[in-house]
C-alpha cells in the first residue's frame, strides 16, 4: 500500500515526537508504529525515553547493503544524511533536483509532491520516487536509481 | 537607454504553501498579490516596483522565465529590431500578458530560456517612503533580503559535440542588447572554451551569469543582502528553519560576492549575495578564471567543489 500526500508531514510541530497533535492526526503512522518500531536503548534519563517514544523504521539500501532507521516524520535522505550513512546520492532535498531517485522495492511509504520532470506517474506506480519526498511508514529495501554522473565520470572540461 | 536590469523572475514550486513560508518567512520577501490561477507576487523591501518574484503552482520545479526591465518604451522596438537581426524571433505581447506591466517583447535565449523585456511596472515604492527615509523598514521577516540581484542560468554544454549554449547566450547578450561580460571561465587543453561567464548592465559584477552543464536549467536565484553579518545571520535563520543549504557562508573569488546557496521547499537553488563585489563599467576589462582555478573562483576558501554543485540544479 502507497499511502501520499499526507498533510501532517507537511507542519513543523510533527517533528517534536511528544506532540500531541501528532497522535491525533497521524492515525496511518499510529496503526503501524508497534510493528516496525526499532526503539533502542533502555537508559533511565527522559531525553532518551522520549526517542524511544517515536516509531523508527529501517531502511536498507540493497546496493552497499547498508541501513539506517528513519522516523516516519522524516524523509529517507534527510535521515541518511544526517546520521552520516551514504548510498543514495544527496542533492536539493526539495524533489526539484532529481538526483536522489530511488525503486522501493518493499515496504510501505509516503510521499509528497515530487517534480514531473523526475518522477513520471508511471514510475510513481512502479515505486520510484525521490527519496527526499518519502517517507517510511514500515521497514524499507530500497535500490537506488539516480546517479550522480560525478560518481563514475570525471569532468573532462572542469564543468561538464 | 537600454536594458536596466533584472526585474523579475517566475520560479515553478510544487507545494505553494511551503514555498511562501520560504521566501516570505526565511527570505523575508513581502507578498503584494496573486492572480486567479494561483501565481503568487512577491518583492523585496528595498524595491520600487511592485514585484520581483511570480511563484506559479507546477508540477515541476525550475524558471519558467526571467524578465529585464529597460529605460523607455521605445527602447523595446529599438530592442526587438537587434534581437530580429541577431536572429531570434520574437512576439511582442500586449500589456498586462505580464501582471501590471506594459507591454513586453518575449524570446527566447539560444540556449533555450524564457526571456522578456518590459519597460514599465506598477510602482509601489519602499515602507520608507522617499522623503528623510529611515535605513530600514520595521516588521521584516527571515533574513529580511533587499532585492532580486541576479540569475544563475545553466545552459547545455557538450565541446566534443560542438555544442556550447554559454558561448551562444554571451555573444547574445554583448551583440543584441549590449551586456558586458564581467568574468568569464575558459577550459579546455587551450583554455578555448568559455565554459561560464557573469555578464551586467548595472555597475555590479553581474545580473545574469551563465554556467555549462549537461542540460538547460535554473541554477541559483540571488538576493541581495548588505554585508557579511547579514549573510551570517541568514545563515541562522535558514539553519533554524530546517533550510537544505548546499554552500554555507563563504566568499566567491568570481565577482568577490559573500554567499550562501541553499534549496527552496521544491528544490530551486537561492542565493543571498552580499557586497558589491567591485565597481564595474562598460571599459572593464573581462577577468578570466582558468579551468585549474575554477573552483577557487567560484569557492575562494576551499577551492573544491561543495556538494553536487553544478550537478543538481532545476
Amino acid at each position: 500500500m502507497i499511502r501520499r500526500n499526507i498533510d501532517f508531514l507537511l507542519t513543523p510541530q510533527f517533528e517534536h515526537v511528544d506532540c500531541p497533535n501528532h497522535r491525533r492526526r497521524a492515525p496511518a503512522a499510529q496503526k503501524t508504529a508497534n510493528k516496525g518500531t526499532k526503539a533502542r536503548g533502555g537508559g533511565s534519563n527522559v531525553k532518551a525515553l522520549a526517542v524511544q517514544s517515536e516509531p523508527r523504521y529501517e531502511v536498507t539500501v540493497a546496493e552497499t547493503g547498508e541501513s539506517y532507521l528513519c522516523s516516519p516524520h522524516s524523509h529517507l535522505l534527510g535521515a541518511m544524511v544526517a546520521l552520516g550513512r551514504k548510498g543514495i546520492p544527496s542533492g536539493c532535498h526539495g524533489g526539484g533536483c532529481g538526483v536522489c531517485k530511488v525503486r522501493v522495492v518493499a515496504g510501505d511509504y509516503s510521499t509528497l509532491p515530487m517534480s514531473r520532470a523526475h518522477i513520471s506517474p508511471d514510475e510513481e506506480q512502479q515505486g520510484i520516487v525521490l527519496a527526499c519526498r518519502t517517507f517510511p511508514l514500515a521497514d524499507l529495501r530500497l535500490e537506488v536509481v539516480g546517479k550522480l554522473k560525478k560518481a563514475v565520470t570525471r569532468k573532462k572540461f572542469g564543468l561538464v | 537607454m537600454g536594458v536596466m536590469r533584472i526585474g523579475h523572475i517566475n520560479l515553478r514550486v510544487l507545494d505553494m504553501e511551503a514555498a511562501l513560508k520560504h521566501y516570505e518567512g526565511v527570505l523575508g520577501l513581502i507578498r503584494v498579490d496573486e492572480d486567479a490561477d494561483g501565481n503568487v507576487y512577491l518583492k523585496g523591501w528595498d524595491e520600487w516596483d511592485k514585484y520581483s518574484v511570480i511563484l506559479s503552482p507546477a508540477d515541476q520545479a525550475g524558471m519558467n522565465h526571467v524578465a529585464f526591465k529597460v529605460r523607455r518604451d521605445t527602447d523595446l522596438d529599438a530592442l526587438r529590431e537587434k534581437v530580429e537581426a541577431y536572429g531570434i524571433s520574437t512576439e511582442m505581447v500586449p500589456p498586462g500578458t505580464l501582471r501590471d506591466c506594459g507591454r513586453a517583447l518575449k524570446f527566447n535565449l539560444p540556449s533555450g530560456h524564457e526571456f522578456y523585456l518590459y519597460a514599465q511596472k506598477a510602482f509601489v515604492g519602499k515602507a520608507v517612503g522617499v522623503t528623510n527615509p529611515e535605513p530600514w523598514p520595521d516588521g521584516l521577516k527571515g533574513a529580511g533580503v533587499h532585492w532580486l540581484d541576479h540569475a544563475l542560468l545553466m545552459c547545455e554544454l557538450d565541446p566534443e559535440k560542438g555544442v556550447n549554449k554559454v558561448a551562444e547566450n554571451t555573444k547574445f547578450m554583448e551583440e543584441a542588447l549590449d551586456f558586458r561580460v564581467a568574468e568569464q571561465v575558459m577550459v579546455g587543453p587551450d583554455h578555448s572554451i568559455q565554459a561560464a561567464t557573469w555578464m551586467f548592465r548595472t555597475s555590479t559584477p553581474h545580473d545574469i551569469a551563465f554556467v555549462g552543464g549537461p542540460k538547460m536549467g535554473l541554477h541559483h536565484v540571488a538576493f541581495f543582502l548588505d554585508e557579511w553579518n547579514d549573510v551570517l545571520k541568514a545563515a541562522d535563520i535558514m539553519a533554524k528553519n530546517k533550510i537544505k543549504m548546499d554552500v554555507t557562508p563563504q566568499r566567491h573569488g568570481i565577482t568577490r560576492g559573500y554567499t550562501i546557496y541553499f534549496f527552496d521547499p521544491s528544490g530551486n537553488r537561492n542565493e543571498t549575495f552580499a557586497g558589491l563585489g567591485y565597481l564595474t563599467q562598460p571599459d572593464m576589462p573581462t577577468i578570466t578564471w582558468t579551468e585549474e582555478n575554477l573552483w577557487r573562483g567560484i569557492f575562494y576558501h576551499t577551492g573544491e567543489e561543495a556538494g553536487e554543485f553544478t550537478d543538481v540544479y532545476t
